[in-house]
C-alpha cells in the first residue's frame, strides 16, 4: 500500500459524494471530512478495549438525508461512517485506523498482481443468522454497479468477481492496483444479500428491518429525522474488541444545534459546528485532523453557466484577484493558501511532496496578481468590471457564505465587478449538481491519499463545473496507467499545468478537517478519510 | 336552509377546494426547472431509465391522472430523494404524528394560558394586571420564533443545562412547545381581551345589569360565552398552523416533524414528497376551517352561511 | 324668585352675547360636526400608546432612510482590519466577521424589511379591497363563486408557495441585475402576497360592504338613482376605510415576519444585501460568541412589529369608533 498510485479510476463525483455530507451537516469548515492516511486520532486505544465494558455513547454525525444505508447508494461521509459500523467488507479498519483483513481471513495475490483469491472467515454471519458467503460479495459488487450511486464505478479495476465456493472469492483485476485493500475496505465494496434487497425493493435499508447487517453493529431503531440506535451484535466474530455496546446516533441538520448538543454534553461527538464557535471549543473538544482538502470557487462551464465564464482569461482574472490570505484569516482554521489543485502531502517513495515538484498556479505577490487580473479582465472586454454580467455565487451555509462574501468583495474592490450576488441554498449539493449556478463553493475531500483521487475529479463528466478537456483526460489516463512513478508524476504535473491554464476552479486554500470530540473523557476514536468509527471508544 | 343542509354544502365546497389545491400543486410542481435525476453522475441512459421508472416521461396530463387515481387509494408514491425508497404516505404520517402530539400540547398550553389571561386583562381593564399582560403579549407576538428558540436553547440547554438540546432526549419536548405556543398564546390573550371588552360594552349586558343580575353572572353567563366566537374562528387556522408550521421549532430542536419535511422536500426537489406534504397540509387546513365553520354555526346560529 | 309654573323660559342676561373667541378652539367643547378624518385624528391623538408607536415608527423610518446617508460606511463595505469588533465609537453596533459595520447594515436591513412590509401591505390592500367590494356589491351567484375562490386560496399553504415560486422565478430573474440584487426570495414574497394574502382583506371588505349595503342611507342613495361607481366612491369606501387601514397596518408586521422566516431558511435577500431577518439569522450561529450581532437587529425587528401592531390597534379604534369599548 505504500506505492503511490497506479490506476484507480476512482469513482466519479466523489466530490459531490464526499461533500454531500457536509451539505447536510451544513457547516463548511467543519465539514468533517478529509483523508488521513491511516492516522487515527488516538492510537492509544486502551488496553481494556477487550474487556467489553458495555459502554453506551451518543454521537451526532450527519443528518437524515445523509443517511443512505444502502452501501451501493451511500455517498456522504456520515452515511459511509454508519455503514462501516453496520456492514463489513473483505477488509476493515482496526482500532488504529489501519486497513486490515475483515471478513476475509486469507488472501493470495498472483505474481502479476492481477488475481486476488480471498478465503472468507468461517465465523461470519448476517444479523439474521445466515452465514456470509462469497456470493454475497459478488452480488454486492453487481448491486453497486446497478445502483448508479456516487461510487458506482469504484470497483472499475475489478474486471471479474467470481464465487468459487461459499468461502472462496476470486477477483480478477484489469490492471494492478496496489491499494486494492483500501478500496475493498470502503463501504461501497461490501457484501449485500440478494434475497433481502429483492424482498424490500425500493425500501431496502430505509428502516432497521429492511436490511441485514454483517458488521459489528446492527441497526435496532431509526426514528427518521432524529436518531438511529446501533446495537452491538453479540455474534459478531470480533465482538470482544468492540468496546461500545450501543451507539445513539443523532441526526441533525443544523450546525448550531450540533454544537449546542456537544456543549451541553448530550453527545460526545459532533461532525460539524458553526465557525464562530471555534474559540469556544478550543482545548474543549475541538479537533483538527490533517485534511487533504481543497477549497475552491467553481465556475460553471456548462450550458447553464453564464457565457462570460467560458473565457479562461476571465476565470483567471477572477482567481488572481482573490485575497487568499484574508480568507484564511477570516476562517481562522489553520488553512494554507492553495496555489495548486492537489493538496500537499502526496509523497512519492523518496518522500518528496508532489506540490514541490510542480509550478504553482500563481505567485505569492498579491498586488502583482491583482495587476495581472485587471489586465486580463480589460483584455477580455470588461475594463474596470464595466458591463460585467450579473452572476450568482451559490453557497451551502453561513461558513461558505462568509468566505464567498469576502471573495466577492475582492472582485468588487480590485476588478470593479459589482454584479455578483451570493445565494445560500438549503439543498446546495443537488442545486449545484443541477448546474443552476454561475459560481459555486466547491470543496474536495480526498477519499484516500493518492493523487489520482483528486485529479480524477477534473476529468470529463466527473465534475459539477462541467469542465471537459480532451488534453486533460488524455494526460490523466496516461498517468494512472503509468507503472513508473517518476513518469507518472510527470504526467500528473502535466494535468496540473493544464488545469492552471484552464482554471475550471479557483483553488483558495487547503483546509484542515475539524470536528468536536470529547477527548477529555474518551479515547479510541478511529478516524479515516473523513469517516469515523466509534466502536473502539473507551472511557478514560 | 336547515343546519344539516348548510353543513353538507360546506363539506361539498371543502372537497372542491381540496381538488383545486391538488391540481394547482401538481401543475406548479411541473413548472419547477429540472427533474430530480439531473445529477451529473447518472449517465443519460440511466437517467432516462429512472425518469421512465417513475413515469416522468409521460404527458403531464397522464401523470396527473395516474397520481389522482393512486391518491384515491391512499398511495402518494415513494420519495425519490430525501428518503429514497420510503413511501411518502408513511413519511408524512409518521412525521405528522410527531407534529401532532407536539402541536396539541402547544395548543392546549396556548388556550389554557392565553384565554384566561386575556379574560383577566379584559375584566380588569387599565389595571396593573391588564398592563402586565398586555406588555407580555405585545412582546410575545413581536419576537421572531427563531430568535426565541435560539435564546431559549442558549440559556436553558447550553448554560443552565436544565433541558436537553435535542428533542429525542427526556424533557426535550419542553423548549419546542414553548416556542410553538408563544405566538398563539400571546395572540389569544389579545384576542380574548378585545373580545371581552367588546361584549362588555354591549347593550344587552347593560340591560342584564340593570335587571339586577350579579356582575359575576353577567361575566360568566353572557360575556364569556359570547366572546368565545371570534376565538373559535381563530382556533381553526391556529390549529392547522401549529400542527404543520412548526418549522422553526422543529429545525432548531431537531424535531422529526412535518414542518421540517415541508421545506427540505422542496429544496431537494423531491416531487412526490412535496405533493404529499402539500396535499396533507391543505387537507388539514380545509378540515380545520370546516370544523370551525360548523362549530361557529352551532355557537352562533345567527350567522348565515353565504 | 322664579315662577316654576310659568312656561316662559328665563333668559339670562348674556344669552345673546357673542361667544368668546376661543370657544370653538377647544376641541372638547366643539359642538359642530367635525370631519371623519379630523375626528379620527383627535381620537388617535388621545391614545398615548398609539402615538408612542407612531413616533417609534417614524424614528425607525428615519433611521432606515436617512441613516445610511450619514454613515461613513456602506452596507457591503468590508473594512479590512475591523473584523469581529464589539460595539465601539467607530462602529456603534459592532462589526461582523467580514468587517462590515453593523449599524449601517441594520439601517439598510430596516429599509428592506419596511419595504417588504409596506409593499406587501399595499398589494394586499389593493387586490383585497377591490375583490371584496365587487363580491360584496354584486352579491348572489357572483359573490358565491368569488368567495369559494377565496376559500380555496385560503387553504393553500403559503410558505410552500413562496418557496416554489422562488424556485420558478430564480432562472428568469437571473437575467435582470437590479432584481437579482434584491433576491428572488423577496420578489416571491411580493407575488405570493399578491396572490394569497389578500383573501383576509377581501373577506373583511366584503363583510363591511354587505353590512353597509343594508344601511338605510345606501338604500336611499340607491333609490335616488346613484350609480354603482358613485355608490362605491361616495358611500362604501369612506365607510370601510377605517377597518381597511387598520387591517393593512396589521399586514405589515406579518409580511416582515414572513421575510424573517424566509431568511432563516436562507431564502431571503441575496447577500450582501441585508434585511433584519437575514441579519438576525446570520447572527444565530455566533450567538454565544457575539450576542451583540443578534441583539440590535432583533430589537429593531421586534420594535417595528410591536409598533405597527399597537399603532394598528389605535388606528382601528380611532377610525372605527363603533368598535370602541364603552
Amino acid at each position: 500500500m505504500k506505492r503511490k498510485a497506479i490506476s484507480m479510476l476512482m469513482a466519479v463525483s466523489l466530490a459531490a459524494a464526499a461533500l454531500t455530507a457536509c451539505g447536510s451537516s451544513s457547516s463548511g469548515s467543519a465539514d468533517t471530512t478529509a483523508a488521513t492516511t491511516a492516522a487515527s486520532t488516538d492510537s492509544t486505544a486502551s488496553a481494556d478495549a477487550a474487556s467489553g465494558s458495555g459502554l453506551s455513547v451518543s454521537v451526532v454525525d450527519g443528518s437524515e438525508d445523509s443517511m443512505n444505508l444502502d452501501t451501493a447508494q451511500a455517498g456522504t461521509l456520515a452515511g459511509l461512517s454508519a455503514c462501516r459500523h453496520l456492514y463489513e467488507g473483505l477488509y476493515k479498519l482496526d482500532k488504529d485506523g489501519n486497513v486490515v483483513p475483515g471478513q476475509a481471513k486469507d488472501v493470495q495475490v498472483s505474481d502479476d498482481g492481477l488475481t486476488y483469491t480471498f478465503t472468507l472467515r468461517d465465523d461470519i454471519t448476517w444479523s439474521d443468522g445466515k452465514p456470509v458467503t462469497a456470493a454475497d460479495f459478488v452480488y454486492g459488487f453487481q448491486h453497486l454497479k446497478d445502483g448508479m450511486g456516487d461510487y458506482s464505478t469504484l470497483l472499475s479495476m475489478v474486471s471479474n468477481a467470481e464465487a468459487k465456493d461459499d468461502k472462496t472469492l476470486v477477483l480478477t483485476l484489469a490492471y494492478p492496483c496496489a491499494y486494492l485493500p483500501s478500496v475493498l475496505a470502503f463501504p461501497s465494496a461490501y457484501p449485500v444479500r440478494q434475497d433481502v434487497v429483492e424482498a424490500a425493493g425500493d425500501a431496502y435499508a430505509t428502516d432497521p428491518d429492511k436490511a441485514v447487517y454483517n458488521g459489528p453493529y446492527e441497526l435496532t431503531d431509526w426514528t427518521h429525522q432524529q436518531s438511529m440506535t446501533l446495537t452491538k451484535r453479540s455474534d459478531y466474530y470480533d465482538a470482544d474488541s468492540i468496546t461500545v455496546d450501543q451507539i445513539t446516533w443523532d441526526l441533525m441538520s443544523d450546525a448550531s444545534t450540533k454544537a449546542n448538543s456537544f456543549s451541553s454534553g448530550d453527545v460526545i461527538f459532533a461532525d460539524s459546528y458553526p465557525d464562530e464557535y471555534k474559540s469556544q471549543f478550543t482545548d474543549n473538544g475541538l479537533q483538527f485532523e490533517d485534511g487533504y482538502m481543497t477549497y475552491c470557487v467553481m465556475f460553471n462551464l456548462g450550458d447553464n453557466g453564464n457565457e462570460v465564464l467560458k473565457d479562461a482569461n476571465v476565470r483567471k482574472a477572477l482567481s488572481l484577484a482573490i485575497d487568499r490570505n484574508r480568507v484564511i484569516e477570516l476562517r481562522d482554521m489553520d488553512d494554507v493558501v492553495a496555489n495548486t489543485y492537489t493538496p500537499s502531502g502526496m509523497k512519492n517513495s523518496a518522500g518528496e511532496d508532489f506540490n514541490t515538484t510542480i509550478d504553482p498556479w500563481f505567485s505569492d505577490d498579491y498586488d502583482a496578481n491583482c495587476e495581472e487580473a485587471k489586465k486580463l479582465l480589460a483584455d477580455a472586454g470588461y475594463p474596470d468590471g464595466q458591463g460585467f454580467p450579473a452572476l450568482t455565487y451559490l453557497v451551502s451555509n453561513n461558513n461558505t457564505q462568509t468566505v464567498a462574501e469576502a471573495i466577492v468583495d475582492d472582485w468588487k474592490s480590485v476588478l470593479g465587478i459589482d454584479s455578483i450576488t451570493v445565494q445560500q441554498e438549503e439543498n446546495f449539493f443537488s442545486a449545484r449538481e443541477d448546474g443552476n449556478y454561475d459560481l459555486s463553493y466547491y470543496g474536495w475531500y480526498m477519499d484516500y491519499p493518492d493523487i489520482s483521487n483528486i485529479l480524477n475529479t477534473m476529468t470529463t463528466g466527473q465534475n459539477d463545473a462541467k469542465y471537459s478537456s480532451d488534453d486533460y483526460d488524455a494526460a490523466f489516463n496516461a498517468a494512472v496507467a503509468e507503472p513508473d512513478e517518476t513518469k507518472q508524476w510527470e504526467d500528473y504535473a502535466k494535468c496540473e499545468e493544464i488545469l492552471s491554464n484552464d482554471v475550471p476552479v479557483a483553488p483558495i486554500l487547503h483546509a484542515q478537517n475539524s470536528f468536536l470530540f470529547d477527548d477529555k473523557d474518551y479515547d479510541g476514536l478511529v478516524y479515516y478519510c473523513g469517516e469515523n468509527f466509534f466502536g473502539y471508544l473507551t472511557k478514560k | 336552509m336547515n343546519m344539516a343542509e348548510r353543513i353538507l354544502r360546506r363539506v361539498l365546497f371543502a372537497a372542491i377546494s381540496l381538488f383545486v389545491i391538488i391540481t394547482l400543486t401538481f401543475f406548479l410542481m411541473n413548472l419547477l426547472p429540472g427533474d430530480p435525476f439531473m445529477s451529473d453522475h447518472a449517465t443519460e441512459a440511466s437517467r432516462a431509465a429512472l425518469v421512465h421508472k417513475y413515469g416522468l416521461d409521460q404527458p403531464v396530463i397522464v401523470q396527473y391522472g395516474k397520481y389522482l387515481w393512486a391518491l384515491l387509494h391512499g398511495d402518494m408514491g415513494t420519495s425519490y430523494i430525501l428518503q429514497k425508497g420510503r413511501a411518502v404516505s408513511s413519511i408524512v404520517w409518521e412525521s405528522f404524528l410527531v407534529s401532532l402530539q407536539l402541536g396539541l400540547k402547544a395548543l392546549i398550553a396556548a388556550i389554557v394560558i392565553g384565554v384566561p389571561l386575556g379574560c383577566i386583562a379584559g375584566l380588569y381593564q387599565e389595571k396593573v394586571a391588564d398592563g402586565v399582560i398586555r406588555v407580555i403579549s405585545a412582546i410575545g407576538i413581536s419576537v421572531p420564533g427563531y430568535v426565541l428558540a435560539a435564546v431559549l436553547m442558549l440559556v436553558l440547554a447550553v448554560n443552565l443545562k436544565v433541558l436537553p438540546v435535542s428533542y429525542g432526549s427526556p424533557g426535550g419536548e419542553v423548549m419546542p412547545i414553548i416556542v410553538l405556543a408563544m405566538y398563539p398564546t400571546c395572540y389569544l390573550m389579545r384576542l380574548t381581551r378585545a373580545s371581552i371588552l367588546e361584549v362588555l360594552g354591549q347593550d344587552y349586558l347593560k340591560t342584564e345589569r340593570a335587571r339586577g343580575m350579579g356582575e359575576g353572572r353577567v361575566i360568566f353567563v353572557h360575556a364569556l360565552k359570547n366572546s368565545l366566537i371570534p376565538i373559535i374562528t381563530y382556533l381553526g387556522p391556529l390549529t392547522a398552523s401549529i400542527l404543520t408550521g412548526g418549522f422553526v421549532a422543529e429545525s432548531v430542536f431537531n424535531v422529526p416533524g412535518l414542518g421540517r419535511y415541508f421545506v427540505s422536500a422542496i429544496s431537494a426537489r423531491d416531487y412526490t414528497l412535496i405533493m404529499g406534504v402539500t396535499i396533507f397540509y391543505a387537507t388539514l387546513i380545509v378540515t380545520m376551517n370546516l370544523i370551525c365553520d360548523i362549530l361557529y354555526q352551532v355557537v352562533d346560529p345567527r350567522i348565515k352561511s353565504a | 324668585m322664579k315662577n316654576y309654573i310659568s312656561l316662559q323660559v328665563p333668559v339670562e342676561k348674556d344669552a345673546f352675547d357673542r361667544l368668546p373667541a376661543d370657544f370653538y378652539q377647544d376641541e372638547e367643547k366643539d359642538t359642530r360636526a367635525v370631519g371623519y378624518w379630523k375626528a379620527a385624528w383627535l381620537r388617535l391623538k388621545k391614545n398615548r400608546i398609539a402615538m408612542t408607536a407612531l413616533v417609534i415608527i417614524l424614528l425607525i423610518t428615519l433611521f432606515a432612510v436617512v441613516g445610511p446617508l450619514l454613515s461613513p460606511y456602506t452596507y457591503d463595505q468590508q473594512v479590512h482590519g475591523d473584523e469581529n469588533l464589539f460595539p465601539c465609537a467607530a462602529h456603534p453596533f459592532g462589526t461582523d466577521r467580514l468587517g462590515r459595520d453593523l449599524m449601517v447594515r441594520c439601517m439598510i436591513g430596516t429599509r428592506i424589511s419596511l419595504l417588504v412590509g409596506v409593499v406587501s401591505a399595499f398589494i394586499v390592500m389593493v387586490i383585497g379591497s377591490i375583490y371584496g367590494a365587487i363580491s360584496g356589491l354584486c352579491g348572489g351567484k357572483v359573490d358565491l363563486v368569488m368567495m369559494r375562490v377565496v376559500d380555496v386560496i385560503y387553504s393553500v399553504p403559503e410558505i410552500l408557495l413562496i418557496v416554489v415560486i422562488k424556485l420558478v422565478i430564480d432562472e428568469p430573474l437571473s437575467h435582470v441585475a437590479a432584481l437579482q440584487k434584491i433576491g428572488s426570495g423577496l420578489i416571491a414574497i411580493f407575488i405570493v402576497y399578491g396572490c394569497l394574502y389578500w383573501v383576509g382583506m377581501a373577506r373583511i371588505v366584503r363583510g363591511q360592504v354587505m353590512q353597509l349595503k343594508e344601511m338605510e342611507y345606501v338604500t336611499a342613495a340607491n333609490a335616488l338613482g346613484a350609480k354603482r361607481g358613485e355608490l362605491i366612491r361616495e358611500h362604501l369606501i369612506p365607510n370601510c376605510i377605517g377597518q381597511l387601514i387598520a387591517t393593512v397596518m396589521m399586514q405589515i408586521p406579518s409580511a416582515i415576519f414572513t421575510e424573517a422566516f424566509l431568511s432563516f431558511l436562507g431564502m431571503g435577500v441575496s447577500a450582501p444585501m441585508a434585511s433584519l431577518g437575514s441579519l438576525t439569522s446570520d447572527a444565530l450561529s455566533g450567538l454565544t460568541v457575539a450576542p451583540y450581532r443578534m441583539i440590535f437587529p432583533a430589537v429593531i425587528i421586534s420594535l417595528i412589529i410591536l409598533s405597527f401592531n399597537l399603532f394598528g390597534d389605535g388606528l382601528r379604534d380611532a377610525l372605527d369608533p363603533k368598535m370602541k369599548k364603552s
